[in-house]
């Protein structure tokens, strides 16, 4: 049984010992096509080649673009910004004599201002007490005249005469009132006509 | 005419003559093996072409103990078995637990006329074509590449008992194919 097993074994082994199967033709170039392909990857000073020295090429101005940004980085950016940290310093103080100035200036215009204010109080008051006492004188003509011409005429017309005397009196108080207005604007003064108000532009749209 | 450890060294410049040396000189043989091992031509001229990339990236490592030769069949052997693996795992069922003695009167047959009927290299080898990927690697491992048993279950990753299991029924399926072979050839 064991022998017969052996056989079947021994044939086989006796057949494949030294048995050869010849390979096609294109195998071989298969092969040495992938094999160059492979060679071309790996880097081989006696196969150096255009793709070998683009590519040291590039790594070199990768290495440099690095070592300049780390250089920046580490040295002269810090130098950068102690200088850029003095000039601003330097501008906050001179910014802040200009603000003081200008705040000392501000305070001037303001007691200028109210001083100003002041006068055009003045002038008001000035302005309308005359125009009261040349109201009245005014009235005080017309009030005379009206008595004149009633002692001229009938004296059953007088209490209307009166009336009519009363509203003109208040009408011409009216026309000859001219309220001006002293505005500053720190040097300049602005004269305003507030009885005569400006026109207002109309609005093309509701 | 260069000798073998010329064109090792050769190969290990990346000698382009050299490795077209060391081709020509042992790719009838390895591609043998690769027939053995896989059924199908182009898989096995896939498994010879991977296996002597191989052979070429690992040839510095080859240190000159033992035959030169064998290393390279060593190499292709294990290529081949890894190709065979990657197979069984879509389409192996396995059936290495049944038991040997229940099928081994099975191969009873006259084993005189299977022997004496001068069966050709191409004959045996479609025969062992024929049967199970991984019982032809084992009877290939074992009679033809001259394995222990313990190599084989190293090598193919399987305890012993199983390697045994599969030789035996790889002889009975090659039995079978003999058989069958035999009802073929014309009769003297």
């Amino acid at each position: 049984m064991q022998n017969h097993k052996d056989d079947i074994g021994d044939l086989f082994s006796k057949t494949f010992e030294n048995h050869q199967t010849m390979p096609e033709k294109d195998e071989w170039e298969m092969l040495n096509a992938s094999l160059q392909n492979r060679n071309f990857f790996r880097f081989n000073a006696q196969q150096f080649n255009i793709y070998y020295a683009s590519t040291i090429v590039f790594c070199f101005f990768v290495c440099l673009g690095v070592g300049s940004h780390y250089t920046y980085e580490k040295f002269f950016k810090p130098q950068f910004q102690q200088e850029m940290s003095l000039e601003s310093e330097t501008k906050q103080n001179t910014l802040v004599n200009q603000s003081e100035s200008i705040t000392d200036q501000a305070s001037n215009s303001t007691s200028i201002k109210s001083e100003l204010k002041d006068v055009e109080k003045e002038s008001i008051d000035t302005l309308s007490s005359n125009i009261q006492h040349e109201s009245k004188v005014s009235e005080k003509q017309t009030v005379k005249s009206v008595e004149n011409e009633l002692n001229k005429k009938d004296s059953v017309v007088k209490v209307s005469h009166l009336q009519l005397a009363e509203s003109i009196k208040k009408d011409t108080s009216k026309a000859k009132q001219k309220r001006v207005l002293y505005i500053t604007k720190q040097d300049t003064i602005v004269k305003f006509d507030t009885l005569h108000a400006p026109k207002q532009k109309k609005k093309w749209f509701k | 005419m260069y000798t073998e450890s010329e064109i090792i060294k050769g190969c290990r410049n990346n000698s382009a003559s050299a490795q077209q040396l060391l081709y020509t000189r042992y790719a009838p043989v390895l591609k043998s093996v690769c027939m053995r091992y896989v059924k199908d031509r182009d898989e096995a001229k896939d498994v010879l072409h991977d296996s002597f990339l191989k052979i070429f990236n690992l040839i510095g490592k080859f240190k000159g103990e033992g035959s030169f030769e064998g290393w390279l069949k060593r190499i292709v052997i294990n290529m081949a078995l890894d190709h065979v693996k990657k197979k069984q795992q879509t389409k192996f069922v396995s059936t290495d637990n049944w038991d040997v003695a229940e099928n081994e009167k099975d191969t009873e047959t006259d084993s005189d006329i299977l022997l004496n009927a001068g069966f050709s290299a191409a004959d045996l080898l479609q025969m062992l074509h024929h049967i199970q990927e991984d019982y032809a690697a084992v009877f290939n491992l074992f009679y033809i590449d001259k394995m222990s048993h313990k190599e084989i279950a190293a090598l193919v990753g399987i305890d012993e008992a199983t390697s045994r299991t599969r030789l035996f029924r790889a002889k009975v399926q090659l039995k079978k194919e003999l058989e069958k072979q035999l009802t073929k050839l014309p009769k003297n």
